[in-house]
């Protein structure tokens, strides 16, 4: 559970973070979505305790990051995946973080098996790629097997496979009932792993919603010979704004249903007749316009 | 607190450059341990045969002004290799409360620092003693009084110098401008003494971290000078003002 309570962050004169209520509550994963610049990095930088706000606060499982004993164990953070020291190895990169919240050496082997870097946990991590320092900060993360987890941007840098993979391991820790908040200026990418979805532009909150909202119908899309006297039958029904374009109409006002039903009863071929949902992005870009 | 220390010790060494850093402390004392033994032992070549009857010897500790500030630099790089690797939000989530990662830095650095500056002493006054003794110049015999202090001081001081660098690193947050501060700190204020009105001079001498510290590794006693435990102090006072101010301004900071 993460509280984040009239938060407000300014830099100089930019305004980051802009009087920011919201709650990330445990057992989905939430997105935290913004275009860049929006003030997401800020908002988990306040959410951690590393930057301090102008104004509000941000409560983890109801207490300031550095009221919790050993916090590894509370919550797991993932900010900036290339921070890691270039001479060290991945292991003693993760074993210099565990011994800090005296966790074991056998939850490294277990971290490293789980992002899958064990074969290479023994090089330097300078020389990792952009998607290996992403399993390696998924694994430091992940270490003290945290109830709450902060991602920010996990899935950069990933290739297809990780990208999946990373999918699947959020909705997981998810399910399991851990809180999971994961930004992301990527609204398709979001739309796929999140439940919850926790929009910002300029630092304001836009929407809390969910991806179903946000994703709601947009009307049937129907391919037939005979588009103009089909349009005209659908208009005759209730429908609206059915404007041929060649074979194309798309119809808003009635239920594919029910636009099936009617191309029987009319006697019309269809080619296709698909259910169309509005675009996210047009969606996400409408929001923080 | 003491898992906070395991991880600062981890840190500390499993990256090759602590190491480098504190075998560069050691070899930099055998090195110049060498080279003002030689140019001692010709100075006293030099001397007349009443400046010889007259000279007494005093232990070299010369060397230290360039120990110093590779031991400076394994301080400040506590903090300054954090901030370059931008680690330091990592190791903040880890352990939020930021006085304890100060504490924790600044005890393992201390360790190392008294262990590598205590062996680096031994070095810089046994290297000294058998280059000048060879060229038959004398030495302070082992067991003048005062004797131990100069053999065990030089461990205390260097740990105090690593701490100040620990503090400057803090301060300043980048490698460069911290080592820049620690050389203008170590070196050059003190080297340019001379050329300081006398009041300043004497300021500098006796209340400088550097050269107040050196105080407790001098065996002649110079009234006008702090003694040995006053020069200490001195030294001591400046690590914990500059500890001080450094925890001031990282408990704030944004990380």
């Amino acid at each position: 559970m993460i509280e984040v309570t009239r938060l407000s962050r300014r830099h100089g004169d930019v305004v980051a973070v802009d009087d920011l209520t919201f709650d990330v509550k445990p057992g989905a994963v939430t997105g935290f979505l913004g275009p860049n610049g929006a003030g997401k990095t800020t908002t988990m930088r306040l959410i951690l305790g590393l930057d301090a706000p102008h104004a509000g606060s941000a409560r983890i499982l109801g207490a300031r990051l550095a009221d919790l004993p050993e916090p590894m164990r509370a919550v797991g953070a993932l900010l900036d995946a290339a921070a890691v020291h270039p001479r060290r190895s991945a292991r003693d990169h993760l074993r210099c973080l565990a011994v800090s919240n005296r966790l074991g050496r056998r939850r490294i082997d277990e971290v490293l098996d789980l992002v899958g870097l064990t074969a290479v946990a023994h090089r330097h991590a300078g020389g990792f790629s952009l998607g290996m320092k992403q399993r390696l900060g998924l694994a430091a993360a992940l270490l003290g097997d945290p109830g709450v987890l902060i991602l920010d941007e996990p899935v950069n840098g990933l290739d297809p496979e990780g990208i999946v993979w990373i999918r699947t391991l959020l909705r997981d820790l998810a399910a399991e009932g851990r809180t999971v908040l994961v930004s992301s200026h990527l609204m398709a990418e979001t739309a796929v792993t999140a439940d919850r979805l926790i929009v910002v532009a300029r630092g304001r909150l836009i929407a809390d919603t969910t991806v179903e909202a946000l994703a709601r119908p947009d009307g049937v899309l129907v391919r037939t010979p005979e588009a103009r006297r089909f349009a005209r039958a659908l208009v005759a029904h209730g429908a609206s704004g059915v404007e041929p374009d060649g074979d194309e109409l798309v119809v808003r006002g009635l239920a594919p249903r029910r636009v099936g039903e009617l191309a029987a009863a009319e006697g019309v071929v269809l080619y296709e007749l698909t259910p169309r949902r509005a675009s996210l992005e047009e969606a996400f870009m409408e929001l923080t316009r | 607190m003491i898992a906070a220390i395991r991880s600062e010790w981890a840190k500390t060494l499993t990256t090759r450059s602590s190491w480098y850093t504190l075998a560069a402390v050691i070899a930099l004392g055998a090195l110049f341990a060498l080279l003002f033994g030689y140019a001692g032992a010709a100075e006293h070549a030099r001397m007349t045969a009443a400046e010889q009857a007259a000279y007494r010897p005093s232990p070299d500790f010369r060397p230290l002004i360039f120990v110093q500030i590779a031991v400076g630099y394994f301080g400040l790089r506590a903090f300054t290799v954090e901030h370059l690797t931008r680690t330091m939000a990592l190791t903040l989530t880890t352990v939020p409360r930021r006085g304890r990662v100060l504490a924790a830095k600044a005890i393992v650095c201390a360790g190392l620092t008294l262990a590598a500056g205590t062996v680096t002493g031994l070095v810089v006054v046994f290297v000294n003693r058998a280059v000048l003794t060879s060229r038959q110049v004398p030495v302070n015999t082992l067991s003048e009084p005062g004797m131990l202090r100069v053999l065990a001081g030089p461990g205390l001081l260097l740990t105090l110098l690593g701490l100040i660098g620990l503090a400057v690193g803090c301060l300043v947050r980048s490698t460069s401008g911290a080592l820049v501060v620690t050389i203008v700190m170590g070196v050059f204020v003190p080297a340019m003494a001379s050329l300081y009105p006398e009041w300043l001079a004497w300021l500098i001498l006796s209340y400088w971290p550097i050269t107040a510290g050196l105080r407790l590794l001098s065996l002649d006693a110079d009234p006008d000078l702090p003694g040995p435990a006053a020069g200490l102090a001195v030294t001591c006072a400046w690590a914990v003002i500059l500890l001080a101010a450094a925890y001031a301004v990282f408990r704030r900071r944004d990380a």
